[in-house]
């Protein structure tokens, strides 16, 4: 496989799973505050 | 003589007008809960997975390595970086619907929005640069070529979001999304700019494709149409996860303001 198009999905495969990790934590994050606020 | 007074006349415009609000707060109150459904279904999350995954499949296996005449793996790049182009493109439209009717209701969801289709459009659009940047290795032996209207008009428009993400940050909370709504407006110029600068400016690198029989780029209509699909699941996906951020964000400001009452 050719080593550019390999780096080129790659690239894009770490950027959008990093993207979605970082979106899904910090909803868990402001959810978790929201309870401890409420309590 | 309809034996009217002007009066009359003036309340019956009045409560005409406020009749057709009414009605257009209905219309846009349905947008937002089918916006809200749609962006927050199980359906969008694996149509992003299943269409992502199908365009993988078409991308490494079936379609040609072939284009422009030029035989190469990495021409293979072109299929995400066409379809993350136009999904950067509706975004980065998104944002300006977002913002206008923000400007027009002060509805907060418009804001919202506006604010996360921004954030999207500019991921979309940096990742189109790096993918297009590689394929322009493969086509034209260069990484970027600044005598080309395209390339120059869309890192325009790359540059415009990333200042429109960093006014939206860099202001408080209600005059900021005045601010970054207005901006959201007047910068969304630059997107149809770009589209149609091979149509307007005579192109280096970058040819008109839609409606041009003279093109000979040879991709695979099914594999960029999967893989337009997939793009489009994933940005309603992550859209919605914003969304529901911005509201969290606001849902812990207001138990806060309340418990210190």
């Amino acid at each position: 496989m050719e080593p550019l198009l390999l780096a080129g999905y790659s690239a894009l495969f770490v950027a959008l799973f990093g993207y979605v990790t970082y979106l899904q934590r910090r909803m868990a994050r402001l959810e978790r505050r929201l309870e401890d606020v409420q309590a | 003589m309809n034996g009217n007074s002007p009066t009359d006349d003036g309340d019956a415009r009045t409560q005409g007008s406020r009749g057709s609000n009414v009605r257009f707060a209905r219309i846009i109150g349905t947008v937002t809960g089918i916006l809200h459904r749609v962006t927050g279904s199980r359906f969008v999350a694996w149509g992003a997975f299943g269409f992502g995954l199908l365009s993988m499949v078409l991308v490494f296996g079936f379609a040609s390595d072939t284009m422009y005449g030029i035989e190469h793996g990495a021409n293979l790049l072109a299929y995400w970086h066409i379809s993350l182009a136009w999904v950067a493109a509706a975004a980065l439209g998104s944002t300006f619907v977002g913002s206008a009717l923000y400007l027009r209701y002060r509805g907060p969801f418009w804001s919202r929005l506006a604010h996360s289709s921004g954030e999207l459009g500019f991921l979309f659009a940096t990742l189109t640069l790096l993918l297009g940047s590689a394929w322009g290795r493969v086509i034209w032996n260069s990484w970027w070529e600044w005598t080309d209207v395209r390339l120059v008009t869309f890192l325009i428009v790359w540059f415009i979001y990333a200042g429109y993400l960093v006014v939206y940050s860099a202001t408080d909370a209600q005059s900021g999304d005045r601010y970054a709504a207005v901006y959201g407006v007047v910068g969304f110029v630059t997107v149809p700019l770009s589209y149609a600068s091979t149509r307007l400016w005579t192109p280096t690198f970058h040819e008109t494709t839609i409606g041009n029989s003279g093109v000979s780029a040879n991709i695979d209509p099914l594999t960029l149409v999967v893989t337009l699909v997939a793009a489009t699941f994933l940005y309603l996906y992550l859209l919605g996860i914003r969304i529901r951020i911005h509201e969290l964000e606001q849902d812990v400001r207001r138990a806060r303001h309340s418990r210190r009452r």
